[in-house]
């Protein structure tokens, strides 16, 4: 029953201005709704098998191998390269060359000409041309002393050292994965209509599940070659906590702030979440006591989590406290028993916890909640193009900019740190980067990031037309505001969809523009490696491929062992 | 081959490069894209009319309104037909029933703009040259047989736009651009490569770029010896 029906009041949205904080942003968890989570759930419903097809490794693990998932409808193919990687050629930078491993996800069933066509391209990454046929390029490198260890283990009889397999966590990491068109492979128009690949990013979520398949496969495929008598199977357990890693940086930033539609689909789509919830008028005893188990599988989550990061150290240790005190107060004070049970728990985390106590709140509060959340993944995608509403009064539109950039005209930009940073494109790997103003050239070829300067001159603009105007007269006299002009309508629209903050400013942290992202990956136990790159873990936990059953629990991104 | 999402990607990035401002480069990068659906020559189009705006041989012109509705005109030198076509497709979304442009450069490329910035239901677009011109609605243009896109619509010529309450009789002899069944192909087989107006565009593009320093790679991603594990 609602709390509504109930008697109690209400609990709307959280505004724009509380969740679209660059603070807020960088303290989200995984939850649910994410991508990863969203696969895995449509994985098990609909029985989709995931298979090993043709290995060509030889003995080394050199060669290529392929996997198969296969759903209802149709089956997807994982095409694996893997090659010797000299220690010289072995970088996770974007201008890296060479890797350990490379990989294109294939539509449907690959030909032996299909593999031999992509084996003289997938290797050589952007520097190769690609299909429609091809979804997903991407490339991953060993963890190289982890993935000897786990492999002259499992020659050996022995399982991996687990103080390593936890404080590592997996033994590839990618450090690219392209969609969308990119260097000839399908646009995402071949696959928007196809309902397991709709969602945000399933076709890249599933290309690094599959990814993952072949890591836990190679270990052992390398073991029994070299020690066949002796060698031993990876333990189950330990398949199932060893994800996939990641290093993000600064190509990845901007995503957000230049898809308005799409961040306001995802954020809405959690806020909405969150408020159904809330909304709850009691709690049915499995959802208290899914609460009460997720939560003490957050905490030890968090106790697992250690960084070098001397800011995210500070910030794991105050959630471990302050989930602490969440637990305490819900023990103390027994929320389940009185009504708005889940409006009380976020109250009490907004009122007496850090943000990312409260954002990790909000994952345990949607995790019960299935048939409240899940609906939403259908809304979480986007289509609409920033379109510019010429025939919109100036009067009408300087409103917009008094309601949903109040933030943005508030800020000084005489003021050097105000705009002490620039976005521009780097043109040894055409990546966003990010440069000081005052100390770097190239500043005169800026991205177009600088939301909060770019809408004070609109704001200016619009100042000296007369408020019946129509918009197209200020355009025509001054095109380079139609961009700022068709987001600021866009934004009207889609509320969640900017960031309320300087993203030009000395104190813009990338890293949290990250984190957003990657949480609504799935991705979990962010290692900051400093303010703009952080290495993440994907599928860590995930269920394995013969666990995708629809008897099998869901897979709850936060649970501990997900390093 | 290539797909839909490097050639709008690429040309919007070229026209940024000219001088385009980011809001119009976004619509010549979509209205390429419908170029090559298609099945017309989007990057050679495109570099030609980026080539004329960098080189100063075209013009953005200037919009004026009078009884007999808005014309834009340049000066000494035929119109952009990206800046002119954006100008006049925001000019019909904002309710003007009647635009000229006058001279314009490769009038085909402004007609991919007309397919993906107007929402004006349905256009006529008029020859100054001819009686006859090409119908747009819901993303398809229509035009004679006699005279098609790839060859009839070179330019300069004048463009009159109108909105039009009638829909188009069904009449023999006409060729239809845009229809869904083109845009499935090419998202199937992708589009063939431009080679040389490919190159023109990526000269445009590294306008826009900016060289790495040792700071920005100091701090970029995996920066440093990454293999710590």
């Amino acid at each position: 029953m609602p709390a509504e029906a109930a008697g109690h009041r209400t609990v709307g949205l959280r505004p724009p201005s509380t969740v679209m904080r660059l603070a807020r942003l960088g303290s989200f968890f995984p939850s649910r709704l994410s991508f990863m989570p969203t696969l895995m759930r449509r994985l098990k419903a609909e029985g989709w098998r995931v298979e090993q097809g043709e290995n060509a490794l030889d003995p080394n693990g050199y060669g290529h191998v392929v996997y198969h998932a296969c759903g209802p409808e149709r089956t997807y193919s994982l095409i694996a390269f893997s090659q010797k990687l000299s220690a010289e050629e072995r970088s996770d930078r974007v201008i890296a060359q060479a890797w350990d491993a490379t990989f294109a996800l294939f539509d449907g069933e690959p030909m032996a000409a299909d593999i031999e066509r992509l084996s003289q391209n997938a290797p050589r990454q952007e520097a190769g041309r690609y299909r429609p046929s091809e979804l997903v390029l991407s490339r991953a490198n060993r963890s190289v002393r982890f993935f000897d260890h786990v492999v002259e283990s499992l020659a050996a009889g022995r399982q991996p050292d687990p103080v390593l397999v936890a404080s590592v966590g997996y033994l590839m990491r990618t450090t690219a994965v392209y969609g969308n068109g990119k260097f000839g492979i399908a646009d995402r128009g071949v696959i928007a209509e196809r309902p397991e690949l709709e969602g945000p990013f399933q076709a890249e979520m599933l290309n690094v599940y599959l990814i993952r398949c072949f890591t836990l496969d190679l270990v052992e495929h390398i073991a029994r070659h070299r020690a066949p008598q002796t060698c031993a199977p990876l333990a189950r357990a330990t398949k199932r906590r060893l994800g996939i890693g990641n290093a993000t940086g600064l190509g990845m930033a901007p995503f957000l702030a230049t898809h308005p539609v799409l961040i306001n689909n995802w954020i809405a789509a959690r806020e909405t979440a969150l408020a159904r919830v809330r909304n709850l008028a009691h709690a049915k005893a499995e959802s208290a006591a899914a609460i009460l188990s997720n939560l003490a599988r957050a905490k030890a989550h968090v106790a697992e989590w250690r960084v070098d990061d001397a800011r995210q150290s500070t910030r794991i240790a105050e959630l471990a406290d302050d989930l602490d005190t969440l637990s305490g107060w819900i023990e103390a004070n027994n929320p389940f028993a009185h009504p708005a049970p889940f409006d009380a728990i976020y109250r009490f985390a907004e009122d007496e916890l850090g943000p990312e106590a409260q954002e990790l709140t909000v994952t345990l509060l949607l995790e019960p909640h299935g048939d409240l959340v899940d609906p939403l993944t259908a809304t979480m995608s986007a289509r609409e193009t920033n379109a510019f509403e010429a025939g919109m009064t100036v009067g009408r539109l300087k409103e917009l900019v008094r309601i949903h950039y109040a933030w943005a005209l508030r800020i000084d930009f005489a003021d050097p740190p105000a705009q002490s940073r620039f976005w521009y494109v780097s043109e040894e790997k055409l990546e966003p980067r990010l440069g000081e103003r005052f100390e770097e050239d190239g500043s005169d070829r800026e991205m177009p990031l600088a939301i909060a300067r770019d809408v004070q001159a609109l704001a200016t603009a619009l100042k000296e037309a007369d408020d019946d105007s129509l918009v197209v007269k200020v355009t025509l006299a001054r095109p380079e505001l139609r961009q700022i002009a068709a987001r600021v309508q866009t934004v009207a629209r889609n509320p969640y969809g900017e960031i309320h903050d300087n993203l030009i400013a000395a104190d813009c942290l990338p890293v949290d523009l990250l984190r957003c992202k990657l949480a609504f990956f799935g991705a979990s136990k962010f290692d900051p490696k400093s303010d703009r790159w952080t290495r993440i873990t994907m599928f860590a936990g995930a269920p394995l491929p013969d666990e995708l059953t629809p008897s099998h629990p869901d897979w709850f991104v936060l649970s501990p062992g997900t390093i | 081959m290539l797909s839909l999402n490097e050639i709008e990607g690429t040309v919007r990035k070229a026209a940024v490069g000219v001088g385009l401002a980011y809001g119009l480069a976004s619509e010549a990068g979509r209205a390429a894209g419908w170029l090559a659906a298609a099945g017309l020559p989007a990057l050679t189009l495109s570099a030609d009319v980026l080539d004329a705006v960098a080189s100063g041989d075209s013009n953005p012109g200037h919009a004026r309104e009078d009884e007999n509705g808005w014309t834009i005109v340049g000066t000494d030198r035929p119109l952009c037909p990206f800046r002119a076509g954006v100008a006049a497709c925001d000019l019909l979304n904002a309710g003007a029933s009647r635009i000229t442009l006058k001279g314009v450069l490769l009038p085909v490329a402004a007609i991919g703009l007309f397919t993906v910035v107007s929402t004006v239901p349905r256009l006529i677009l008029s020859r100054g040259d001819r009686s006859d011109g090409a119908s747009i609605a819901t993303g398809i243009v229509t035009v004679p047989e006699a005279d098609p896109l790839e060859t009839g619509w070179a330019g300069p010529l004048d463009l009159m736009i109108a909105g039009s309450d009638e829909d188009t009789p069904a009449e023999t002899g006409l060729k239809r651009y845009g229809e869904p069944a083109d845009r499935a192909r090419v998202l199937s087989t992708g589009i063939p490569d431009e080679p040389e107006a490919m190159v023109r565009l990526k000269r445009h593009i590294a306008k826009t770029l900016v060289p790495a320093s040792d700071a920005s790679r100091e701090r970029g991603a995996g920066a440093g010896r990454i293999d710590s594990h």
